[in-house]
């Protein structure tokens, strides 16, 4: 049973005595419905909450150790403060043997064997480092770390893990500055193999259980990483180009949130659907105002011919971005199509995609920024007619927030009178108005 | 399956010990085989010399001016050979960009015309920082110029021995200035 149900069935039961004496039900009827609920929902959240204090209790011994090491004791020789780095390494590599040969069934058992673990493998060369007052650059210890961590992560299936190592792939291409890619700087884009070698890993744990919180933690670390990776490659690529590829990615995420997840929770959308709205809308408005297209980038010649390998590997990624979010689109609209799924959000990676080019053809500021703008208008006068129509309040008020802050963002362009702002407010005021009486309307009519 | 499973995670519990392993393995290396060289600090801003738990380093080499390698780009890694200044502290003699002949070379990044030292951190522990902090400030200040480092070259590798105030190491000249 899902986690969110289990307050319904509460409801239920609470509910049975009256529906009995009110004559709903028959005394058996209602006796069924108590032996069939009751014996399902005490077990999960049990399971869940052990999971939680096991991942708990595991964080904070691993904290505890390493703040224990990293006191530097200096009246221990060197050999004794090595024993020490290597006795949790040691210990929690027996624990994970422990673990794969007798309770590898058991996810609070893995998942707290991994996180020990990972954590041994940073410590145990940090204090080593230490020690020997070696100092490397950090970000090729983050490097060697999360390498050394993968295999853990698939052998002992963590969630916790997975989601650690994104994170650290996502720390390694902030803090990298220079090395070496193939030859060339920068490497950056060193990042990409590094994701894509958490990615099977994450496929598994899809498949398993596509609508946990372990697998909700490990896509979100996912993507966190991929919006920094991206960044990165936007810097390296070409440069204008980030406005199609972060088009694409907030556009993928919500294609993913919406047609991957659709039974998440009951009458709850997935996070994913949520950050996807709050980002395509943020960055829709963002981009509706003419001056996120004056660049003079347009003309230069590292936007359109970059200068070598890593720079066209960059732009590849880059459209490849486009791509995916085009083919994801497509593929969810032609799949779902029964469903009838709110896929208007995800135009915005085409639209995007068209006012760039036509950004770069006219060098004009003005013809991208209003198709961005048709956009947002669109999108919110489709959300709040669908909302309406359907009865969904949320969605429609959903919609006329698109529009109203759409106006908003117009009235910072600062080029109309306030007697224009304030009539436009006061029409938008009323409109929010009228949409919720007449969704309130439809709901009463029986 | 569990014995797969068994064998693949050996090889990783290897790996993971190799690492920090081969990190002291090669250290040990340096600090038996390795040349001693002597490094002045340079005078440092008080305020920020001490960050947390280590004592931040800045050496007179690190401003010496350089003769780069010719197609040598700005924070690649060179190598980099030493000489003895007068005093008998190190000073940079040459920079490569390809191993140089002998064991007796460190790495270093390039920074334009000065190459940046690859040691600037000496970690001190938890209740000595605060001592150590104030002794390193008020030795290397403008006027005294009293401490150095020594360190082991070996192969590019360069091991930080040991951080002197006054000519003593530091943690006996903590003891000492604490028994005045």
């Amino acid at each position: 049973m899902r986690a969110a149900d289990r307050s319904g069935t509460r409801w239920l039961l609470a509910e049975l005595p009256e529906l009995v004496a009110s004559g709903v039900l028959s005394p058996e009827a209602a006796e069924a419905l108590e032996r069939h609920y009751a014996g399902k929902s005490p077990e999960e959240p049990r399971r869940t909450g052990f999971i939680l204090s096991a991942i708990l209790g595991s964080l904070l011994i691993s904290a505890g150790i390493i703040l224990l090491v990293a006191h530097n004791w200096d009246f221990l020789s060197r050999p004794i403060r090595c024993g020490i780095a290597f006795t949790p390494l040691v210990l929690s590599q027996a624990l994970a043997i422990f673990v794969l040969l007798r309770r590898n069934e058991s996810a609070p058992w893995r998942e707290s064997a991994a996180i020990l673990n990972i954590a041994a493998i940073g410590t145990a060369i940090a204090l080593v480092s230490q020690t020997y007052q070696i100092q490397g650059d950090f970000a090729r210890f983050i490097l060697v770390w999360m390498l050394l961590a993968l295999p853990v992560v698939y052998l002992l299936q963590t969630s916790v893990g997975l989601s650690a190592y994104f994170v650290g792939a996502m720390v390694w291409v902030l803090c990298s500055k220079t090395g070496d890619f193939f030859g060339a700087n920068p490497n950056d884009l060193w990042v990409w193999p590094l994701l894509f070698l958490g990615l099977p890993a994450f496929v598994t744990m899809l498949r398993r259980n596509r609508n946990g919180y372990g697998t909700l933690l490990a896509a979100t670390a996912l993507a966190l990483a991929t919006a920094f990776a991206l960044g990165q490659t936007d810097e390296i690529g070409a440069r204008s180009f980030w406005r199609c590829s972060f088009a694409a990615f907030w556009t993928v995420l919500y294609l993913v949130g919406v047609g991957f997840f659709k039974d998440w929770r009951p009458r709850r959308a997935h996070p994913f659907v949520l950050i996807g709205w709050i980002a395509i809308l943020s960055l829709a408005i963002f981009l509706s105002f003419q001056d996120t297209w004056r660049t003079h980038l347009w003309q230069s010649a590292v936007d359109s011919l970059p200068r070598h390998y890593p720079d066209v590997l960059a732009a590849g990624i880059q459209i490849a971005w486009v791509l995916a979010a085009l083919l994801l689109g497509a593929w969810v609209f032609w799949k779902e199509y029964q469903a009838r799924l709110n896929l208007a959000p995800a135009a915005f990676a085409p639209i995007v995609l068209v006012a760039w080019g036509l950004a770069k053809r006219t060098k004009n500021p003005l013809v991208p920024s209003l198709l961005l703008n048709f956009f947002g208008l669109a999108l919110g006068i489709f959300t709040l007619i669908r909302g309406v129509r359907a009865g969904r309040i949320y969605e429609a008020n959903l919609g006329m927030l698109i529009i109203a802050a759409l106006a908003i963002a117009r009235f910072f362009d600062s080029d109309f009178e306030f007697v224009v702002r304030g009539i436009a407010f006061i029409g938008i005021g009323l409109g929010f108005l009228a949409t919720n009486l007449i969704v309130f309307k439809r709901r009463a009519r029986p | 399956m569990k014995h797969w499973r068994l064998i693949v995670f050996a090889l990783v519990a290897f790996a993971q010990l190799a690492v920090p392993a081969s990190l002291i393995w090669k250290r040990e290396r340096t600090l038996r085989q390795g040349h001693v060289w002597k490094f002045r600090t340079a005078p440092v801003d008080p305020v920020d010399a001490f960050r947390g738990r280590y004592v931040a380093l800045e050496f007179e080499a690190e401003g010496q001016e350089i003769a780069p390698p010719s197609n040598a780009e700005y924070g690649q890694t060179v190598l980099v050979t030493l000489r003895q200044d007068p005093q008998g502290f190190a000073m940079i003699d040459q920079v490569f960009a390809n191993r140089p002949e002998g064991d007796d070379f460190i790495e270093a990044q390039l920074q334009g015309h000065t190459v940046s030292l690859p040691f600037d951190k000496y970690w001190v522990t938890e209740r000595d920082a605060p001592a150590a902090d104030a002794a390193y400030r008020a030795q290397s200040r403008r006027e005294k110029r009293n401490a150095f480092v020594t360190v082991r070259v070996f192969k590019g590798d360069a091991a930080l021995e040991q951080l002197y105030l006054d000519g003593l190491p530091l943690g006996e000249y903590l003891r000492a200035s604490a028994a005045k």
